[in-house]
């Protein structure tokens, strides 16, 4: 009975293809992989054909979404190719760290929800740069600037035997052993519970376990059999679980790459991918991946550029005595000899070189919440496919008269209701101004499936979640103004069933104002409403009743408010003053529009009020020709 | 007989031995040392047997790899920065490590004749016998492809851009013809073109994009930080010292320190610690300036003053290397002293040797 354990970088290609090597060699009849417990079930999912990576494992807790885990993978992770190989050998395959449900019971205080995995020595307040980097005295020593770098060259960039495996083992066991490095609790409780989950393995019967874990974790996983069964149980003792809910989402190489915030994360997911799946030719297709990109820069950059940036690539990495270039030998050749020194030029794609731009599937046979469904059939409608499915910020134009761009504004205009940003509108250029008119950016975010899933509790359908969010807002604002906004959103994503909550609310906080500041501040909006809605032909009955109820209100305060004030609140309710006159000017009532000018006139007239503001009122009057001279 | 400024080669000659005998990775073909012994000469370093090798360049190493990997390669090298980045002393001394010969070297200006990138004749010998090859004279860069050597071209922006064109066959296909004889030179291996560019001039021929493809780019930045400009002027006064007999054993570091914080406040447009915004002269501020006006003022200490250093023997040089546009350069230098020198902490000296010169 044999157990072996192999210790792995996370998303490191040369962990990968080496470990792949060594299982086949192996031949366990078992798995254990460094993985939250809890998400086992999703294991084999993980053989679907329509699962493509990058992928993330989504844990939570369906009481409370903001304590969320993601655990992403990529083709090239380590742990992802065991399971691989795992269900391809139809070898049983088993997640066996420490599951989110009693993670979230620990009494951390740093536990980071969203994208900041513990799986990593994090940055602590110790003194020495030891505790928060052992491996960086061997990278030191080696001549290397961090152990990032270090293991990178000596590990995942070329290749290694299966006999490396024992090597990493022997040497994390001596740095922990000798080193005096001072454990985390957090991580001492994982290893313990990996550790049972080795013994229940070896109980079961299986002759040969392989264990796949974080480099770090291997010595404490290898001596499973000599720390005591009792121990390890004591210190997991008294912690409690909560219900967690674990599914497979899309992922993306930006949310995996180091700069977006991920601890684990790798400075170049799209040089790792190339490394792992295209090593002989690596550089090669870097270099063209490069010139493609500044093409599309509107830079011309030849074939021979390329096979000249690929020598001096590989020759720097010689003078370096580097087997394989690294991202910096490529990024000094690229500049070299694309962009003739030119270090802005290299910016302009060097994020998106460096990271690149896939993006993981998830077939729609995983279960899904009904929202997701319904999200992905309205974004079929609209044909807003093509959108949704990319990473980089794209704009679209929307003409509402064209059926299936009106659906496209209504969703557009619906999602950020309910969390998700997808879209933000944009300023009209000039001559293309109308109401049938609208721009937009786009810009996709992994976060999106979470808030989905969030969303989800308020209904079944993107609609009905939206009305529903936008109907319980409504009851919790009390601001005019914040109103007059909620009830411009509901028009504009033509969501009828909560107008009429909207309006009745609006008109209980107008009711309630005093302060005529605010009525009149939040009559133009009011006005733009009805005029808007007019055209949509929504029923705005309500706010059309309650603007004519307005009106009369302001106009008989506003004298009053125009009085004893110093000139910097007289600029500010001129401003006002300005708005509400346009905006009224384009009323169709009548009668309202006749009791405002009346007003205006009144005041002009008046010698008790600010004289900026008397002065705007004749303006106004003289405009609108009803003003005469008199002396 | 006593040289102003000898040869990298014959500066630095115990250096390069040294070196050569020590050197174990490959060489590329007639290449007197391998391209890491080449980097190790230019940067600096101590070597196993003890040997100091002096640093020629303050900068980046990764930059200078890039340069050397990219002469291995046989592709030309085109280095390029504002005036008084160390492009020529570069090129000097890597012509110098890798072929042993810095002085295969084409001057460029403006009124460059392609005889001077190619051949020449020795017209009396062309006039009584005939065309022959014993009346060509050929340039440096003729030289270096017939001895396998680096040829060094400075300011290949100021060729006329009809000569500079002549380089482009030259360098894609490492041949020169020579039609009048009907037969051609084939470069040696070795051979390599290392050419510097100035991005600041006026009436710079730009390169076409044929001869740019031709070359791989390493920019030479201005020193990143105050403390890595300061000792790059402070080593090479100290040598300009020695080498003009200026008998000045105490290194001024107060004053190149003063010295190198005025050129890089007014070259970045702000106070050092981004306080203020400064108004930036048309002049060129770079570090070769910074340590002329040094030099310049030691001279007039020792030869005018009493040998150490003081404020007023900088200001005449100081000034001059700052105003260089006399309306313009003038008013930003005034309110430079104002604004600034006139506030500052034990600057007073400085201050009032400046406002004299104005």
């Amino acid at each position: 009975m044999q157990v072996r354990v192999f210790g792995i970088r996370h998303h490191g290609p040369g962990s990968a293809r080496t470990l792949v090597k060594a299982l086949e060699h192996y031949e366990p009849d078992c798995l254990l992989i460094e993985g939250p417990a809890d998400a086992d079930e999703l294991i084999e999912l993980a053989a679907m054909p329509g699962l493509k990576p990058p992928v993330a494992l989504l844990i939570y807790d369906p009481k409370s979404f903001d304590r969320s885990f993601y655990f992403p993978f990529a083709h090239f992770s380590p742990e992802w190719q065991a399971i691989q190989w795992g269900l391809k050998q139809q070898v049983p395959v088993h997640f066996m760290d420490l599951p989110i449900s009693m993670i979230l019971n620990l009494p951390s205080t740093d536990l980071q929800p969203q994208l900041a995995l513990p799986w990593e020595q994090e940055a602590s307040s110790f003194d020495a740069r030891w505790q928060r980097d052992p491996l960086g005295l061997i990278a030191q020593l080696a001549g290397y600037t961090d152990s990032e770098r270090w293991w990178e060259a000596a590990f995942e960039a070329q290749e290694n035997p299966v006999e490396v495996f024992p090597i990493i083992l022997d040497m994390i066991r001596a740095l922990r052993q000798e080193g005096g490095i001072r454990e985390k609790q957090e991580n001492l409780l994982r290893e313990a519970f990996m550790r049972k989950q080795i013994r229940t393995a070896v109980k079961e019967g299986f002759r040969k376990v392989a264990v796949v874990c974080g480099a770090w974790h291997s010595p404490a996983l290898d001596k499973w059999a000599t720390v005591k069964q009792a121990a390890d149980n004591a210190l997991l003792r008294g912690i409690k679980k909560t219900k967690t809910q674990a599914t497979w989402i899309p992922w993306s190489y930006d949310r995996l790459s180091f700069q977006s915030g991920y601890r684990s994360g790798v400075i170049s997911p799209a040089w790792y991918d190339l490394l792992f799946s295209r090593r002989d030719a690596a550089v090669q297709h870097w270099m063209i991946r490069a010139a493609r990109l500044l093409r599309k820069e509107e830079r011309d950059v030849s074939s021979a550029h390329v096979i000249e940036a690929v020598r001096l690539a590989e020759t720097l990495s010689a003078i370096r005595g580097l087997s394989v270039p690294g991202l910096e030998e490529l990024k000094e050749a690229a500049l070299s000899t694309f962009c003739e020194g030119d270090q802005a030029l290299l910016q302009l794609v060097e994020a998106q070189l460096a990271i690149g731009d896939r993006q993981g599937k998830v077939p729609g046979t995983i279960p899904q919440v009904p929202l997701q469904k319904d999200l992905e059939a309205q974004i079929k409608k609209a044909r807003l496919t093509a959108e949704w499915s990319t990473t980089e910020r794209v704009r679209k134009e929307l003409d509402l008269r064209k059926p299936a761009n009106l659906v496209a504004s209504y969703l557009l205009h619906r999602l950020p209701i309910l969390g998700l940003e997808w879209g933000s509108e944009l300023q009209l250029s000039g001559d293309l101004k109308g109401t049938f008119r609208e721009k937009w950016s786009l810009k996709w975010n992994a976060d999106f499936s979470i808030r989905l899933i969030e969303a989800g509790l308020w209904g079944n359908t993107i609609e009905e979640a939206a009305t529903n969010k936008l109907k319980d807002l409504a009851l919790k604002t009390k601001g005019l103004l914040e109103l007059t906004e909620l009830i411009q959103q509901a028009l504009k994503a033509s969501l009828e069933d909560s107008i009429a909550l909207l309006a009745a609310r609006l008109e209980q906080a107008a009711a309630q104002t005093h302060d005529i500041i605010q009525l009149l501040q939040s009559l133009p909006a009011l006005i733009q409403i009805v005029r808007y809605g007019d055209s949509r032909q929504t029923d705005v009955e309500l706010v059309i009743e309650l603007v004519e109820e307005m009106v009369p209100r302001i106009c008989i305060g506003l004298p009053a408010a125009a009085m004893g004030i110093d000139d910097a609140a007289a600029a500010d309710l001129q401003e006002m003053l300005l708005d509400a006159q346009q905006a009224i000017g384009g009323l169709s009532q009548a009668d309202t529009r006749k009791r405002w000018t009346d007003t205006i006139e009144q005041m002009a007239r008046s010698n008790a009020l600010h004289p900026l503001l008397s002065g705007t009122c004749v303006r106004l009057a003289y405009e609108r020709g009803t003003w005469t001279s008199e002396a | 007989m006593e040289v102003i400024r000898p040869h990298a080669e014959a500066a630095y000659q115990q250096e390069l031995e040294v070196l050569a005998a020590s050197d174990s990775h490959q060489k590329p073909p007639n290449w007197r040392l391998s391209p890491q012994a080449v980097v190790r000469y230019l940067m600096g370093g101590k070597l196993e047997d003890g040997t100091v090798i002096e640093p020629k360049y303050y900068g980046n190493q990764r930059l200078i790899e890039v340069a050397v990997a990219t002469l291995a390669t046989d592709r030309a090298l085109l280095l390029v920065g504002i005036p008084g980045t160390a492009k020529t002393w570069v090129s000097e001394h890597l012509s110098a490590a890798i072929s042993g010969d810095s002085k295969l070297l084409v001057q460029g200006t403006a009124g460059l004749q392609e005889d001077a990138l190619r051949y020449g004749w020795n017209y009396a010998r062309l006039i009584a016998e005939g065309p022959s090859e014993a009346a060509l004279v050929a340039s440096p860069i003729m030289r270096a492809m017939i001895e396998g050597k680096m040829a060094r071209v400075e300011e290949l922006t100021r060729i006329p851009a009809d000569i500079q064109d002549s380089l482009i066959t030259l360098l894609s296909e490492k041949i020169l013809p020579v039609p009048e004889l009907n037969m051609e030179v084939q470069a040696r291996k070795g051979f390599n073109i290392i050419a510097t560019a100035n991005t600041r001039d006026r009436g710079v021929n730009d390169l076409s994009s044929a001869l740019k493809r031709r070359f791989n780019t390493v920019v030479l930045p201005l020193p990143a930080s105050l403390h890595e400009e300061v000792k790059i002027v402070a080593e090479r006064v100290q040598k300009i010292g020695k080498s003009l007999d200026l008998p000045s054993e105490t290194l001024p570091l107060q004053e190149i320190q003063r010295l190198v914080t005025i050129f890089r406040e007014l070259r970045s447009g702000q106070t050092e610690d981004g306080k203020m915004k400064l108004k930036v002269p048309s002049s060129t501020l770079s570090t070769a300036e910074a340590i002329s006006v040094l030099s310049n003022g030691q001279a007039l200490a020792t030869h005018f003053g009493d040998g150490l250093l003081k404020a007023h023997d900088l200001a005449a040089g100081l000034t001059g290397a700052i105003v260089q546009d006399p309306t313009q350069d003038r008013t930003v230098w005034q309110e430079y002293l104002e604004t600034v020198v006139k506030e500052r902490e034990g600057w007073k000296d400085l201050y009032r040797a400046c406002k004299d010169m104005l």
